[in-house]
């Protein structure tokens, strides 16, 4: 257990200080950074491994406030997670970035956003978590704006924040109601003591986590994210932080009211849809994935609110290694076409085609990760969705609310379509430039592999089909109660794989490299029918912001009108009149006041000038004037004495 | 009834030269207006028993101070015939000034009774005169000395500083 | 030998000599007249004393009226001196223009 305390809290700080050594040396900061991932991840997994029962770090902060940390399994397999992703996404970067002049910054802020991951995951406490869930907003803000130099995307960074602030704004609403209504303020304490929130709160908490985890309809923002670098799309966007909205959601849940659990369902499914439409006719690689991850983490949430959050947490778990894998896969292929022709889009699969024979490596990653994502037989992904498939129908079946699992019935033949789609486009058909580059080094192809291997089968579960089968269900779920009796429905099981495969087979039609669809694609244009402009502008909902924040903008400059033209005429006024009031009052003092003063003055003149006049230059007179005197004397004394 | 008359006469020749002066703006004339007046003065001294008096002041006032002061004159006349001539100024403050203290005066040496009777002179006026100089004077008469050598010195020195 | 004139009537009479002194020295703008009133002045004072003398045995009045005459005999001198002086260098016999003590 010692050995175990001390581990705690070194997982905690050590990728700070990678950060900060990474960021402190110029040449070699990702090297060193991703040695001291390297030892992190260790000590992660003794952690993982050795870990049995919670520990809690607590102490008092404010009067009734504490600030608390606790590790137990499902935190300790989620920092696992975290620190094997950014390790993989650093040594990734080694290569992606090495013509980048900004290496210090890059390595310090994937640091500080490790460090604060971990911290969100490892937060007991609702102030914890809320400080760290700022945090790490605050690090994907600076990561995403990590080419600032660019104003569009700085001015994306900038969105991302903006939105997820409006969402984290009602998850405080929740902690400050939790506090307010005097519930337990920790997750152990929560899960103890089986309370039960109201529903206002439930939902602060609800929308805090659709907030950050891209749900509708606050999922304008993972779009926009797209423009940091790959590599941060991969650990961030993919992998990590929007699972944070997961895990709170998971912790939660014991707390939350039915209704709440129903409309996190139903958020979930509706999202996973819209995002799978929207995905489907997108241009730029990285939008078609952040699309999907956006459906996936629908998926993810869907689960929880169908009650099956064990399924879910394994969809965390694979769905973060295969997405990663896709985002490195896609970086690789970025990275090509802009060292290939830096004037055009390096993103823009029109650009694109035939890759599969320059960049194999990469070609075989994206595809097993692909077809991981569309949940075909064999590898991860299908077990992770087949539960979670499983949970809604069940779900379906005893509240009957057939929507949701409808829409995620759909949501798989969508995916599968859109991966499909994206596979053919990118790595078949011609080949359309002749330069042939050597796929790089070990730093880019090490982690793809590493990625694609992980998302086949084995490592997850011996049954290829079954997702109870899940290694890590025993570890994690053993004491946190399993609530679902889960099974597989054959039914289910078969209807997933009919989708998956059709899904496939239609983009397959479509996009064979000879068929016309495919050969018209380089030379398309944006959709124009309807249907496709929905899809194409992900229902819109990120011009929806916009006119939102022109409202604001409206009533801003309103507020500033009226503040410059009222109330600062009025204060003017007021200055005025005082000035004015000052002014006769000066008036008065000067003519009024000293005017008597001046008055008395003159009089003394006056008669000061009589006297003086009396005396004369004139020696004579002098002596005329001596004479009166004594003369006045003489009578003086004669008369009167 | 001969002193009366005698008064009388000796007055008008005081009087009469002093109006002169105070009228005129003619200041050769008003001096020798004033020698009149010193001779009048003069006779009125003898009326009162005092020769010795009326000797000294016409030797020293109409022989010697008038003479200086036509010398005087002499020597600072500004232009040739009209030289002589000045001007009044303030003739109603002086005049007042004068006339009130004339009033005033007057007034109380009109109230006044004078208790004088008359003293039977024996012996030489002058040579009494001659032994107080030396006997009660005789301080006054060492400082007066003084004072002439010092005028005398004074004015030479006055009279030379004029050549630098 | 003589009668006793009229005290009263000397005491005007010297009192208007005085006065006439007086108004010589205020009216008049030449320093010679205000030399010449100087000496009404003194005159008057020795008629006066000299009339009084004359009941005096130790004739103080007499004597002292000497020293008066020495005195305004003196005086003139240096009087003139310094007047001739002046006017030696201002060209000027009006006491009013010789200012350059004024202010």
């Amino acid at each position: 257990m010692t050995l175990l305390k001390i581990i705690w809290p070194l997982i905690f700080i050590i990728p700070l200080f990678s950060g900060i050594i990474g960021g402190l040396n110029h040449r070699q900061s990702l090297k060193l950074s991703s040695f001291g991932m390297a030892f992190g991840l260790f000590l992660a997994l003794i952690l993982v491994w050795m870990l049995d029962e919670p520990l809690i770090l607590e102490w008092k902060w404010l009067e009734s406030v504490n600030f608390g940390f606790s590790i137990d399994r499902l935190n300790a397999l989620l920092v696992l997670l975290v620190y094997l992703i950014t390790l993989l996404v650093q040594v990734f970067s080694i290569t992606y970035m090495e013509h980048d002049p900004d290496q210090d910054r890059y390595t310090a802020k994937l640091g500080f956003f490790a460090f604060s991951m971990i911290g969100l995951l490892m937060s007991n406490q609702l102030v914890t978590l809320f400080l760290f869930w700022e945090l790490v907003g605050m690090s994907s803000y600076l990561l995403i704006g990590f080419w600032y130099q660019e104003a569009g995307r700085s001015r994306a960074a900038r969105q991302a924040f903006m939105i997820n602030r409006v969402a984290d704004a009602f998850l405080l609403l929740g902690v400050i109601r939790v506090f307010n209504n005097g519930y337990a303020t920790s997750f152990t304490e929560t899960l103890a003591s089986g309370i039960q929130w109201d529903g206002f709160t439930g939902i602060c908490f609800i929308i805090g986590a659709f907030g950050k985890s891209a749900q509708f309809p606050f999922y304008g923002w993972l779009t926009k994210a797209m423009a940091g670098p790959t590599p941060v799309s991969a650990l961030i966007h993919a992998a990590t932080m929007v699972t944070a909205g997961v895990y709170l959601l998971v912790r939660i849940s014991p707390a939350l009211m039915d209704w709440n659990l129903q409309v996190i369902a139903i958020g979930g499914a509706v999202t996973a849809f819209m995002a799978a439409v929207a995905a489907l006719t997108q241009f730029d690689i990285k939008k078609v994935l952040a699309y999907s991850t956006i459906s996936q983490l629908g998926y993810m949430i869907l689960g929880i609110g169908v009650g099956a959050y064990q399924a879910s947490v394994f969809h965390l778990w694979t769905h973060a290694f295969f997405k990663a894998g896709l985002f490195l896969a896609a970086g690789s292929v970025i990275h090509y076409m802009h060292e290939l022709d830096a004037t055009k889009d390096p993103q823009d699969m029109r650009n694109m085609g035939g890759l599969q024979k320059i960049l194999p490596v990469t070609f075989y990653a994206f595809l097993i990760c692909g077809l991981a994502l569309s949940g075909l037989p064999f590898l991860s992904g299908f077990l992770s969705k087949e539960g979670i498939l499983t949970g809604s129908w069940l779900w379906g079946q005893s509240t009957g609310n057939y929507l949701v699992p409808i829409l995620a019935f759909c949501t798989a033949g969508l995916t599968a379509f859109y991966i499909g789609r994206q596979i053919l486009l990118v790595f078949f058909g011609e080949i359309s430039f002749a330069k042939k580059m050597v796929e790089p080094l070990v730093t880019i192809r090490v982690p793809l592999i590493f990625l694609a291997a992980s998302s086949l089968w084995f490592w997850n579960s011996i049954n290829p089909i079954d997702p109870l089968g899940w290694f890590w269900n025993g570890y994690l779920f053993a004491d946190l109660g399993a609530t679902s009796d889960q099974h597989s429905i054959l039914g289910v099981l078969i209807g997933s794989i009919v989708l998956t495969l059709s899904g496939l087979g239609v983009a397959y039609w479509l996009f064979r490299p000879e068929a016309e669809t495919a050969r018209g694609f380089k030379k398309s244009n944006e959709p124009v029918q309807l249907a496709g402009k929905i899809s194409f502008h992900g229902w819109y909902i990120e011009k929806f912001y916009d006119q939102i924040v022109r409202l604001f903008s409206k009533v801003v400059f309103g507020a500033g009108w009226f503040d410059k033209k009222v109330i600062d005429r009025f204060v003017d006024g007021v200055g005025v009149s005082g000035v004015v009031i000052a002014k006769v009052i000066g008036w008065f003092d000067q003519n009024v006041v000293d005017g008597l003063v001046n008055f008395m003055a003159s009089i003394s003149q006056l008669i000061g000038r009589f006297v003086t006049s009396f005396q004369s230059p004139k020696i004579q007179i002098q002596i005329g004037w001596l004479l009166l005197t004594l003369l006045v004397l003489l009578l003086w004394f004669q008369f009167l004495t | 009834m001969i002193t009366s008359i005698l008064t009388y006469i000796f007055t008008a020749i005081t009087i009469a030269p002093i109006v002169y002066i105070l009228i005129t703006k003619n200041v050769i004339r008003a001096v020798f207006s004033l020698a009149f007046s010193f001779l009048g003065l003069s006779g009125l001294y003898v009326l009162l028993n005092a020769e010795f008096m009326a000797v000294v002041q016409l030797l020293i006032y109409a022989g010697g101070i008038i003479v200086l002061m036509v010398f005087g004159l002499m020597l600072t006349k500004t232009t040739l015939n009209k030289g002589f001539i000045t001007q009044h100024r303030s003739l109603f403050f002086g005049s007042l000034v004068s006339f009130l203290l004339f009033i005033s005066l007057a007034a109380l040496a009109a109230q006044s009774r004078f208790k004088v009777g008359f003293i039977e002179q024996t012996g030489d006026p002058v040579a009494q005169i001659g032994q107080l100089f030396l006997t009660d004077f005789i301080i006054a008469f060492e400082v007066v000395a003084f004072l002439l050598l010092v005028a005398l010195v004074g004015a030479s020195y006055l009279a030379k500083k004029s050549g630098e | 030998m003589m009668e006793m004139i009229n005290p009263t009537y000397f005491v005007f009479l010297s009192l208007f000599i005085f006065c006439a002194g007086i108004a010589i020295v205020i009216i008049k703008r030449s320093a010679i007249f205000v030399l010449i009133g100087i000496e009404l002045m003194l005159n008057a004072a020795n008629l006066n004393l000299v009339y009084f003398s004359q009941f005096d045995p130790g004739m103080n009045g007499v004597m002292t009226s000497i020293f008066v005459v020495v005195l305004a005999a003196a005086e003139v001198s240096i009087a003139l001196a310094i007047l001739l002086n002046i006017f030696k260098h201002y060209k000027i016999t009006d006491p009013d223009e010789l200012t350059s003590l004024k202010n």
